[in-house]
């Protein structure tokens, strides 16, 4: 980047009056001061470059204690702190709406078992894969209101705009104290906190399974819940895992083509959720536990 | 195995904590999420059932949906036909299928021989509880719950107060919303709100009495604020003693001195009168004015208005901005708010109210002020307190399973209630004591007291909750207990919990969808479910034990476990007029038990016009809010809005408005002054901090479920104390370090945390009593309201001090 030089003074028909003379040349000067300014303002700003890559130290049974304020500023502590914080690497380039998507089977699986890992079951909201350190939905928004792409994480779009009170029902996949585990004082007979989670069998429903097709060529019917899912880009658009992407992203209007399943999707006006299509009752009766009176103890 | 929870379970979390240190590094967390069992490749939705029940956890009642796939929970979704939450559920309700599942399930019955549990088999436990209750009934007491289905709890009251001819049966309600009780009781003459969560819907303003809704209620926060989403405008005011997430979306903070919200009460009455803002036409119609006496009753004694005028006019704005530590445009604000007439406000609270040494107090105020205003009786218009228990209201309130209570409102020292019960009931004249039993303070005081004292308890019996983490003072209310020889406690629960480590008998509990039950939520909805799955083990309902109990009784030759016509007190037949044997486990499931006995119960409710729907209608819908009157076509309607004309049935035509249990039987409502009294422990120089206790999102109750639930352990794994920054740093203490707190009846080490969660003002701590490592309610005081004999969990006076290793 090349600084330029102060303008010329103007010429010398102006120097009758030697009050205006140095008000012009004051005049120059400010002109070119601003100048300066103002094209430095509008060059590429200077990256600024971190020699050393900052990694938390590996926390020990006695120095687990969280950064004073004075320490803050040396420290990277934020959601994204185990990142290098270049900016510049981790620049995408813009999703193509018409470049050609990808998509085998195998990008499936893994995008669905990638899914799952923040899922207690199919259905359950997903928790938070980071640390909340800001509690109000516009936060939350600030990345998932559009969806992000940043390095190879994503930010989902969020599905369900209309509900927006994040934090009732997305919690953090651990969470807990800021930085500082709880550790075991050494001079206390207190127990240890947190201790090991307690072992759970409970077994969820894992996944849907694929939509069905009326005929070979024809659209897939939705083949999971479409409930506070109300936006079909933020699993399946451009900025969603690769494996669950749409390979037709300029149609939006999803529903369109493929139909959701009532059956799956429990409608109020399909009392299919019966155990039997034949019974009339909407619900479990007792009669079927009185056939069951002797539980298997 | 259970054993482990007492001894090994303690020196297995010790051995364990290095590892346990290690692997909450919490990037590691993040990096290495756990495998879901089985893998992916399960397409299973066409085999799952699906069925309709109220969520287990708190008081609001969300309706969910439960997929069960092989006798096994797989999956939970927001049932989009409740109009409680309209599809939407919290975190813990969308997890509260994993409840079951817990590896430390019991599933059998232990007894304690020479210090350890041993399994025993269900017959000797019967007979083991049985011969206890026998050898000296008026020494048992039966502590309850408001996680008690209302079937269950109905049994224990009836087994109780019509069997045993004994008072002493309590639930933890008392813990959580009796000075709500004797708020309603006392200004309207019948307990429970008048209107439902339809004012979340339509109120302009929401004023939060020491309610941190967003955290404790979220899906009825979120139903409010996603109507300010929608661009509808509800303006949130938060008075609240420290900043919590609720203060996060709140319009106006207004950080008040624990206590204060009498003041501040009285403070909006004296304003609405010195402007002459207040409602005259309503007042003059529907109210009278009501003054505390002296000394302070619950039902006080009739003033004028010039004598509440009087009353009220000590609390002006300044002075209240003295006590309350709130700024004069603070209450300026408050007293423009309920002078507006155009706007309709809500108020609405839950433990911050209730859970105070003037709870009857400031309930009976906050309930002035809406009257005194006219700000009542329209949609979204009006006073709310809501619970914290899924069947607080249905179990506790309606079905009377406190002390002096019996079902439908009546009383047992009430000669006329007494013989209402006893005809219902078939019993004999005379068989109900006209003695109220201990409340719950006063029982486990007598529970940990020599066997000799006036009025002891040597044999208690708990079902569905955990008092050994939950009650207050607990070395003194709880762990004396070990001090005194005779004292027998029987545990009925689902998982080992501080409770059971305590317990001589422990008996293991089906849960939920484990069987059948009802519920009633905070705007008087009775909900309905079945059993979808079979408990593990050996597990069984907590009705049945109660029956069976009841009937192993009347086999040794207790009189009182048969009515007046020699029958069994759960006598039940088939359509041929054969008995069931329903104290028979292998028999138990031939009818519905749930239905008959809430069938049975359900005469009561027409006495206070809280007329409950017929078990088939009830189960068809996802709940109905009572009173739920036939209509001409047959149809069942439900009530809205109690007392309104136009909505309540049993309002006449004309009347507008009709409070038909009135106190002063005119039908009429009270306005209460009460003064501001203040709190019996305050910080001083030796403990200088206030101590706050209560909840956050991820848990529940005392834990015993929420803990046992992968994904909400780990977002909040453990306790932690909420310090002020400027304390902190004047201390030397931060985020994460050890401190150990202290008050004048016991002390805890615990993590301190700066700023998080929620942040104090300086001089306060907040700690949350989910944590069954961290009990928080050693330290609490066991100081209660006169009248609703419900301790203040809110505030004591505590130092804190970081530890040294």
């Amino acid at each position: 980047m090349s600084t330029p030089r102060p303008q010329e003074a103007p010429p010398a028909s102006s120097r009758s009056l030697g009050v205006g003379r140095s008000m012009t040349i004051g005049g120059a000067i400010a002109v070119g001061i601003g100048l300066v300014g103002f094209l430095v303002g509008i060059a590429e700003p200077v990256i600024p470059q971190r020699a050393v890559k900052l990694v938390a130290a590996a926390p020990t049974e006695s120095s687990i204690v969280a950064p004073s304020y004075r320490e803050i500023t040396a420290l990277t502590v934020g959601p994204n702190r185990t990142w290098t914080s270049n900016l510049a690497s981790l620049k995408q380039p813009s999703p193509d709406l018409f470049a050609s998507v990808a998509r085998t089977p195998a990008m499936k699986e893994a995008a669905l078992r990638d899914r799952l890992r923040t899922r207690a079951f199919d259905g359950a909201p997903p928790v938070i894969p980071h640390f909340v350190e800001q509690q109000s939905a516009q936060s939350c928004l600030v990345c998932h209101g559009e969806g992000l792409l940043l390095g190879n994480r994503i930010a989902t779009k969020i599905s369900h705009p209309h509900y927006a009170n994040c934090l009732g029902c997305h919690v953090e996949q651990a969470g807990g104290l800021p930085i500082a585990a709880p550790v075991v004082s050494v001079n206390s007979s207190e127990e240890p906190a947190p201790g090991p989670i307690p072992g759970n069998v409970f077994a969820g429903l894992l996944r849907a399974g694929p939509g069905t097709r009326a005929m070979p060529g024809a659209p897939p019917t939705i083949p999971h819940t479409a409930h506070l899912r109300g936006d079909c880009m933020s699993c399946h658009g451009l900025i969603a895992r690769p494996g669950l992407r749409t390979t037709h992203p300029w149609l939006q209007n999803c529903a369109q083509c493929h139909a959701t399943a009532a059956e799956i999707d429990r409608f109020p006006f399909s009392t299919g959720l019966t155990t039997s299509a034949a019974s009339e009752e909407p619900f479990l009766s007792t009669k079927q536990f009185r056939a069951d009176k002797k539980p298997s103890l | 195995m259970f054993e482990t929870h007492s001894t090994d379970r303690r020196l297995f979390l010790k051995a364990s904590a290095l590892a346990a240190a290690a692997s909450l590094a919490r990037d590691s967390l993040f990096a290495a999420p756990p495998t879901p069992p089985g893998g992916v490749e399960l397409p299973v939705i066409p085999d799952v059932t699906w069925n309709k029940a109220p969520c287990r956890f708190c008081g609001t009642g969300c309706h969910v949906m439960v997929g069960v796939k092989n006798d096994r929970v797989v999956a939970v979704t927001g049932d989009r036909e409740a109009d409680v939450n309209k599809g939407l559920l919290c975190v813990k309700g969308y997890h509260v299928g994993m409840v079951l599942y817990g590896e430390d399930r019991l599933r059998t019955p232990f007894l304690r021989k020479d210090g350890q549990l041993v399994p025993i088999s269900w017959e000797e436990a019967i007979a083991v509880i049985a011969q206890k209750i026998h050898a000296a009934p008026q020494k048992f007491a039966f502590y309850g719950s408001g996680q008690w289905t209302i079937p269950e709890g109905y049994a224990a009251n009836k087994f109780m107060k019509g069997g045993l001819s004994n008072n002493h049966i309590d639930p933890n309600a008392r813990l959580c919303m009796a000075s709500a009780v004797t708020g309603y009781i006392s200004t309207y003459g019948v307990d429970e709100p008048y209107n439902c969560y339809d004012d979340l819907d339509h109120c302009d303003a929401l004023v939060l009495w020491g309610n941190n809704f967003s955290e404790m209620h979220p899906v009825l926060f979120s139903r409010v604020v996603d109507r300010r989403l929608r661009g509808q405008k509800v303006e949130l005011i938060d008075l609240t003693t420290r900043h919590t997430r609720t203060s996060q979306q709140a319009d106006h903070v207004l950080l008040m001195q624990p206590q204060s919200d009498l003041a501040i009460a009285n403070c909006i009455s004296h304003q609405l009168l010195e402007r002459n803002a207040w409602d005259r036409e309503f007042v003059e119609k529907h109210c009278h004015f009501r003054g505390p006496g002296n000394p302070q009753t619950l039902k006080g004694e009739a003033i004028t208005l010039g004598q509440f005028q009087a009353s009220v006019a000590e609390y002006t704005v300044t002075k209240t901005a003295q006590i309350s530590g709130l700024s004069e445009q603070q209450l300026t604000m408050l007293g423009d708010l309920f002078a507006d007439k155009s706007r309709k406000i809500t108020s609405l609270w839950c433990m911050g109210v209730n859970q105070h040494t003037q709870g009857t107090a400031i309930n009976n105020l906050i309930h002035a002020i809406h009257l005194l205003s006219g700000h009542f009786g329209k949609p979204g218009d009006g006073p709310q307190s809501l619970t914290g228990q899924p069947s607080a209201c249905g179990t506790v309130r309606e079905v009377g399973t406190l002390a002096h209570a019996l079902p439908g409102d009546l009383r047992v020292d009430d000669e006329k209630g007494r013989h209402k019960a006893e005809e219902i009931w078939k019993l004999p004249a005379g068989r109900i004591n006209p003695k109220p039993g201990h409340h719950t303070v006063l029982m486990w005081e007598k529970f940990c007291s020599p066997s000799d004292v006036e009025g002891a308890i040597d044999t208690m019996w708990v079902q569905v909750t955990n008092p050994g983490q939950s009650l207050p003072n607990l070395h003194k209310l709880f762990d004396k207990k070990a001090e005194f020889e005779g004292k027998f406690l029987i545990v009925s629960d689902v998982y080992p919990t501080a409770t059971t480590a305590l317990a001589d008998l422990v008996l293991p509990s089906a849960m939920w969808v484990e069987k059948n039950g009802i519920f009633g939520n905070s705007e008087r909805r009775t909900q309905q479910w079945f059993r979808m799955v079979k408990p593990p083990g050996e597990a069984r309902d907590d009705c049945w034990q109660t029956i069976a109990v009841a009937h192993k009784l009347m086999e040794m030759g207790h009189a009182g476990m048969q009515d007046r016509d020699g029958q069994f007190l759960f006598h039940q037949a088939d359509a041929a007029g054969k008995e069931i044997p329903v104290w028979d486990w292998s028999h138990y499931y031939d009818t519905n038990v749930d239905e008959r006995l809430y069938e049975e119960y359900r005469q009561f409710s027409t006495i206070k016009h809280k007329d409950l729907a017929p078990y088939p209608v009830l189960a068809k819908s996802r709940g109905l809010r009572w009173p739920v009157v036939q209509q001409a076509d047959g149809s069942w309607k439900e009530t809205t809005y109690r007392f309104v004309e136009g909505t309540d049935p049993y309002v006449a035509p004309g009347k507008g408005f009709q409070f038909y249990h009135s106190v002063t039987q005119d039908d009429r409502a009270l306005i209460w002054f009460r003064p501001y009294v203040a709190p019996p422990e305050m910080p001083d120089s030796e403990y200088p901090f206030w101590l706050d206790t209560g909840r956050v999102l991820e848990h529940w109750h005392t834990g015993s479920m929420t803990m046992r639930i992968p994904p909400l352990r780990r977002a909040m794994p453990a306790a932690y104390v909420e310090i002020n920054i400027d304390d902190a740093n004047r201390l030397g203490i931060r985020s994460g370090e050890q401190v150990k707190l202290q008050t004048r009846r016991g002390e805890l080490v615990i993590a301190a945390w700066i700023d998080g969660r929620g942040s104090c003002p300086p001089g306060h701590l907040f700690v949350p009593f989910f944590d069954e490592r961290k009990l928080i309610n050693r330290l609490t005081l066991e100081a209660h309201c006169p009248f609703s004999k419900e301790p203040d969990y809110k505030k004591c006076a505590a130092r804190v001090a970081k530890v040294l290793s």
